[in-house]
């Protein structure tokens, strides 16, 4: 189920994001909250991210089952740090999820356009792009470093060798991506002083209406 | 040396503002246990010590440093942290970055003082509770009913004053280890 016509402007994504956030607290009180959940569900699926769609609802609501439902004393250190664990995952489920959202279905090109848009600074704008273009690219080698310190027999049993396993090449691949990017910028000419002729125009749509609406509706019953 | 940053240095700044995100929030989780919350400032400047001076190695401009500093503790802020968080590391990322400046951004001494000075940003996310005590209760209870309570007892003036200085070490000796790996591994290589 993919809506052609869906569409919605990097800046809703981003003021969903700060505004879960920043009503995290009174959030979690409120018995209609769960409706986010299902919200960005449908906005995955009308974008054609079905998996993501299905993953956002079964994590939260496995998450929410195991809280409500599982009720045992901590008999140890062990079992207590993981019941602490799955409320912090919980306590940040949201606003997470709002910015998984936002990364996942928003390009750098749209979002450098919309930073242009509320006249950033190059010093602002370049530096989130980077981040959002450089989360995945990190994620992937993280599984690559994992996969060589396990060949190379490398545990936390040896703290001082593992973070500098970790680290080292985390930072070689880091610079190196760091310097190719840079090639790619100058490239596209984005150091260029003059006018940047941008090929997609971003405007706000009733899409972006009727999400914000519906997440300030949701969220409106937490302040009932 | 062109003092202006280009845009080489806004890319550094943003894939070494991920790095430095990535790192501290792994070392982060550590604070599930009430008791490793106060050493993670520590810990975090130790294992951290290494992106910060690379990063600085790499970019040696007036005011990259402030723009990568700040872009963590911005990230926590979205992320439903208080305002405390990026407004406390603003005035100690300036700070960091002033020292930066009085050795021309070359003298390693300098870099190392900057590189600790910078690391008591995280302080900021245990001063909330000292300073935002209700607000930051609200959220912390959240955590389960043990986490707050015990979290409370230890999050004292006392022991904040302990926390500070466990950063401010930790990201010395995170920078000690830093410059060493540098010369060790990235200078070699022509990276740093």
């Amino acid at each position: 189920m993919t809506c052609t016509s869906f569409k919605l402007h990097p800046l809703t994504k981003l003021i969903a994001v700060i505004a879960i956030s920043t009503a995290l607290l009174h959030f979690q009180d409120s018995p209609w909250v769960f409706l986010i959940v299902p919200l960005y569900a449908l906005a995955y699926l009308l974008l054609g991210f079905r998996t993501q769609a299905l993953k956002t609802l079964i994590c939260y609501f496995s998450i929410e089952l195991f809280v409500r439902c599982v009720h045992f004393e901590a008999s140890s250190p062990a079992l207590e740090i993981f019941i602490l664990l799955i409320s912090v995952i919980k306590l940040f489920y949201l606003p997470v999820m709002a910015g998984r959202f936002l990364f996942k279905t928003t390009d750098v090109g749209t979002l450098v356009t919309a930073l242009d848009g509320l006249r950033c600074p190059k010093a602002l704008s370049i530096p989130i792009a980077v981040m959002f273009r450089f989360f995945p690219t990190l994620h992937e080698e993280r599984r690559n470093i994992q996969f060589a310190m396990k060949m190379r027999g490398i545990s936390l049993r040896h703290p001082f060798a593992y973070v500098e396993s970790v680290l080292v090449p985390m930072l070689t691949i880091s610079a190196s991506a760091a310097d190719d990017i840079a090639c790619y910028a100058e490239t596209k000419a984005l150091a260029d002083p003059c006018p940047t002729v941008r090929y997609q125009k971003l405007s706000f749509g009733l899409w972006d209406l009727a999400f914000l609406i519906c997440l300030f509706a949701i969220g409106g019953t937490a302040f009932l | 040396m062109d003092k202006k940053l280009t845009v080489k240095d806004f890319v550094n700044i943003g894939v070494f503002a991920v790095v430095y995100f990535v790192v501290i929030f792994a070392v982060g989780m550590m604070g599930v246990v009430p008791i490793l919350f106060l050493v993670y400032p520590t810990i975090g400047g130790i294992v951290a010590g290494t992106v910060v001076m690379l990063f600085m190695a790499k970019t040696a401009k007036p005011w990259a440093f402030l723009i990568f500093g700040m872009l963590t503790p911005i990230l926590m802020f979205i992320m439903g942290h208080t305002y405390l968080l990026p407004l406390g590391s603003l005035a100690v990322t300036l700070i960091a970055e002033l020292v930066r400046r009085s050795g021309g951004y070359r003298s390693l001494a300098k870099e190392r003082i900057a590189c600790a000075i910078f690391n008591c940003w995280v302080c900021f996310s245990h001063m909330q509770m000292l300073l935002l005590h209700d607000k930051y209760m609200e959220l912390v209870n959240m955590m389960g009913e043990n986490y707050g309570p015990k979290l409370e007892r230890l999050i004292t003036w006392p022991n904040m004053a302990l926390v500070a200085l466990g950063a401010l070490v930790g990201g010395y000796i995170g920078a000690i280890i830093g410059s060493k790996l540098l010369k060790k591994h990235f200078q070699k290589a022509g990276i740093a």
